[in-house]
């Protein structure tokens, strides 16, 4: 059954945090499936609850209500076959730890064997452009060579699923742009299934498959637009296609909770 | 010249000069409580190179380095566990504060009573001093841990020991190098203390009775002593220690 079951679900998920008249409401109720090696991206406005939606489909939060299902299997903590990479690569990479070492780390319990671990760190390192980066430590790299490290660490760990919080948020337009290229990249040769959230919608629409838009907090899902743009995608080429002016203007509607039309609206009482 | 040797050459010229002031200043003096600087120097080296090494030296900081091993061993794990556990540190909290208020040598007698005179009762009483900067630093450090650091653990799915032994112990590594430095010197103090309490040997028992006795070059001879080796403890500590926490000073020096 588990052929049948899709890769991720989420059903009914809510999240209270604290309680009382103190209680936040972060997320009301969300629903969607994510499919195998599909590239899904949430978006939604500032602060309406991205991370904790992440959060609760790493199983590193447990939800107030509904569930989580990755294969059909209900999850609790973080599935074995799942990675993730945080926003803030300063604090999810350990300062003491070399870049190899941080890599090996999360490999210590599957046992795999000198050669084999080697192998899988020196392949993520190059899958990511940083062959020669293994000996040092993060706080001798650049944000961008830091969170490539963040993401070789989560290729070596060979996940099924790979979570992404804000990933390139902190990072200049140039990085950004390389990492994006990248993450298709390795989306494309290792098949790994992607959810990736941003507050950027041009982003959204350039990396996925599908947008998933939030409402503001309570987050809902206020829309899920199918991504039809071909692949590979070209940061020059796909971005100059009027769908993609088309994508990235109604998914904006969306997160900004305009209806078509209400644009010209806003335009005016803009000037 | 550059800043650094500038810097260099003042760190090394300052104590010559104040010892050559103070060999100045107490050249040919007949103040028995202030004996010339030389007089103290070849008083030092009859007594400590190195007729008395083996009968009060290295006893006392056998005593000394026990009691501040013993710190540590205890003081690290028990912080930690105490970081980790809220309901164990609610409990504690006033436990630890009432015994971290007694004044030390308030219990010496208590460590008589209950240990005797001799080596136990002075380890004893170091620890008691020594274990409280280990344990009270280590407990910020766990608290202080980057709770972004223990969700890429947790993650990973890394193992309950391996998030202890390799996130949260060099994590809180810092805090618990500034404790160990503070116990560090608090041994020596605590050392020398409690050898001036019944006890028959050491080098805060040889200064003592030197005092009694009115050896004074050799009272002096032990001060002198202490300087030194409170000065090379403290040398040692920071040598391992910049060692040990490379990444942290590195890490700092980058984010600044
Ligand atoms: N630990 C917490 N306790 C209480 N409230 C929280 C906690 N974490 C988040 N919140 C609140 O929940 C809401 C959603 O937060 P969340 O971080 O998930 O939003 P976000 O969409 O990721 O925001 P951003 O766009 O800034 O990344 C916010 O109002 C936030 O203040
Ligand atoms: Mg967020």
């Amino acid at each position: 059954m588990t052929d049948e079951a899709p890769m991720l679900e989420v059903r009914g998920l809510g999240k209270t945090y604290g309680d009382g008249p103190q209680a936040v409401h972060a997320i009301d109720e969300i629903n969607f499936t994510v499919a195998r090696s599909e590239f899904v991206c949430v978006v939604g406005p500032s602060g309406c609850g991205k991370t904790t939606l992440l959060r609760c489909l790493a199983g590193l939060m447990s939800a107030s209500t509904g569930q989580v299902s990755i294969e059909g299997r209900r999850l609790d903590r973080t599935p074995e076959e799942m990675a993730i990479v945080f926003q803030d690569y300063s604090r999810s990479l350990f300062p003491w730890m070399s870049v190899e070492q941080n890599i090996a780390f999360p490999l210590r319990r599957k046992r795999l064997g000198r050669a084999k671990q080697q192998q899988l760190i020196k392949d993520s390192l190059e899958a990511v452009n940083l062959a020669d980066a293994g000996r040092r430590y993060p706080w001798q790299l650049s944000g961008g060579m830091q969170q490539r490290v963040a993401i070789a660490r989560a290729l070596a760990y060979e996940p099924q699923v790979l979570l992404m919080d804000e990933p390139f948020a902190a990072l200049d337009a140039q990085t950004r742009a390389d990492l994006e290229d990248l993450t298709l990249k390795l989306r494309h040769e290792y098949g790994v299934t992607v959810v990736f959230v941003t507050h950027d919608i041009d982003e959204a629409v350039y990396l996925a498959d599908r947008v998933i838009a939030l409402t503001p907090r309570p987050t809902r899902v206020r829309e899920v637009i199918d991504i039809d743009l071909p692949r590979p995608r070209n940061q020059l080429t796909t971005k100059e296609l009027p769908d993609f002016a088309r994508l990235r203007g109604h998914v904006y509607r969306q997160v900004r909770q305009l209806d078509d039309g209400a644009d010209q609206r806003e335009a005016a009482t803009a000037s | 010249m550059n800043r650094r040797s500038v810097l260099l050459t003042l760190q090394i010229a300052a104590p010559i000069l104040v010892l050559l002031g103070w060999a100045l200043w107490s050249a040919g003096s007949t103040n028995i409580f202030y004996p010339p600087l030389t007089k103290i120097l070849s008083v030092f080296r009859d007594t400590w190179v190195f007729d008395r090494v083996g009968s009060d030296v290295v006893p006392s900081l056998t005593n000394m380095l026990a009691g501040f091993a013993l710190s540590i061993v205890i003081g690290v794990p028990l912080g930690i566990l105490i970081g980790l556990v809220r309901t164990l540190r609610t409990a504690l909290a006033p436990i630890i504060e009432f015994v971290r208020a007694i004044p030390p040598p308030a219990l010496i007698p208590f460590g008589i009573v209950v240990l005797g005179v001799g080596t136990g009762m002075k380890v004893f009483i170091i620890l008691m001093v020594g274990v409280f900067p280990v344990l009270m630093h280590t407990i910020d450090g766990v608290r202080g841990v980057d709770p972004g650091l223990l969700d890429s653990a947790r993650a990973y799915r890394v193992s309950r020991r391996d998030r202890m032994l390799h996130v949260v112990l060099p994590a809180a590594a810092p805090q618990i190098f500034a404790g160990m430095r503070i116990s560090l010197s608090l041994s020596l103090i605590l050392m020398v203390i409690s050898e001036m309490v019944a006890s028959t040997r050491g080098i805060g028992y040889f200064i003592l009775q030197a005092q009694r006795t009115f050896a004074i070059p050799e009272m002096w001879s032990g001060m002198v002593l202490l300087g030194i080796l409170g000065y090379l403890f403290n040398l040692a500590f920071g040598t391992i220690e910049r060692r040990a926490l490379r990444w942290h000073h590195g890490a700092r020096k980058g984010a600044s």
